[in-house]
């Protein structure tokens, strides 16, 4: 669990191990999309392709990560992302390194730690993250898949989330 | 002592606390150790345009021995990222620590490491000197112990001609060491300093 706090602004990150976040997340279509996922030996390489027959799981998706050309994880590339704040809208963020993406550099840059103990893993990982950041807030869970596997290292990240309600948000 | 920031991060029986702490309030209290000590040779160095000294001081340090503070670090940001900043000298009183060369990103402490990156990216973009609290509660391998450690840390962003960050000097006092049981690390840390 993290706590970052400065100003009048703060995050909370919690790691769930699979079992904490299934009981949390239990019928919810994050984990149904999660089941879902194909298992490595069914698996198609081409994601996009593998989405266009799974609608279910496209809807989860937030984000695909590509990881394997680098061992820097800010400079790890967006190469999908589904952007839901009204304020970024404007922004097409594919092909923009983490470091450089026009948000929070304080989310942007536990995203990518987060991202890469993942890709170091080889193991999904599973979030609870909560915050208040540039005026905004959002509560939301979120799931990081090694999607991608080349040459035994983990070349893309998918990234499928769910935002939730917290009291205050209501 | 005005914080400006907290970062707190668990993971299992371990624990860090960071506080960001207003410079002049740390300096304040600092007034008569070695880090205070350090900081006012620091003032008096030789600046960039922006304030950032440069990293020539080191050698300075060296010939000029002004303060002996608990635990040094030399750190070589001249790189691409925080993952890759790197250790060219460390030392603490009582002998070595980090090993040399050793990059951020391969600190051993999953906890450690995490807001050691943090840390130290956004003190490179800052361009600032920053003071930092911080608690630590580490696993002792022998059960339901836990070591605690607190200590002030001051980080040096310095420059080269160009401007550019190249170095950071560290420079740390130690507040408090212990072993305590597991039940008494649970507590809420204060800050140790005044």
């Amino acid at each position: 669990m993290l706590i970052d706090e400065w100003g009048d602004e703060w995050q909370t990150r919690a790691k769930y191990s699979s079992e904490g976040f299934f009981e949390i997340e239990h019928g919810t279509e994050l984990v149904d999309a999660f089941n879902n996922w194909p298992s490595n030996d069914s698996k198609n390489s081409n994601l996009t392709a593998l989405l266009n027959t799974r609608p279910s799981i496209r809807r989860c998706i937030s984000a695909v990560i590509e990881t394997g050309h680098t061992e820097d994880p800010t400079c790890y590339i967006v190469k999908e992302h589904r952007n839901e704040n009204a304020e970024s809208k404007n922004f097409d963020v594919r092909g923009v390194a983490i470091c450089d993406l026009p948000m929070n550099q304080r989310h942007a840059m536990l995203c990518a730690i987060e991202y890469n103990e993942c890709r170091n893993s080889g193991q999904p990982s599973f979030y609870h993250i909560d915050q208040r950041v540039d005026e905004l807030d959002r509560a939301y869970r979120r799931i990081i898949i090694p999607s991608k596997r080349e040459n035994g290292r983990t070349t893309e990240l998918c990234v499928m989330s769910r935002k939730i309600m917290r009291p205050s948000l209501v | 002592m005005r914080i400006l920031e907290r970062r707190e991060i668990t993971s299992g029986k371990e624990r860090q606390v960071r506080f960001g702490l207003h410079l002049e309030d740390a300096l304040r209290a600092e007034a008569s150790s070695d880090l205070g000590r350090l900081y006012r040779f620091w003032e008096r160095a030789p600046t960039a345009t922006d304030g950032v000294r440069y990293a020539e001081i080191i050698e300075l340090l060296d010939l000029v021995p002004v303060a002996t503070p608990d635990f040094v670090t030399i750190l070589g940001t001249d790189v691409g990222s925080a993952y890759e900043f790197y250790v060219i000298e460390s030392a603490r009183k009582t002998g070595f620590d980090y090993e040399k060369s050793m990059r951020l990103g391969e600190i051993v402490s999953p906890l450690d490491r995490k807001f050691q990156i943090v840390d130290y990216a956004f003190a490179k973009k800052d361009r600032c000197v920053k003071v930092d609290e911080i608690h630590q509660w580490l696993e002792v391998p022998a059960g339901d112990r836990i070591q605690t450690r607190n200590y002030l840390r001051f980080l040096y962003p310095l420059c080269d001609a160009n401007g550019g960050i190249v170095r950071f000097m560290v420079a740390t006092r130690l507040l408090a060491e212990n072993i305590v049981p597991l039940t008494s690390a649970l507590q809420t840390p204060l800050l140790t300093v005044a």
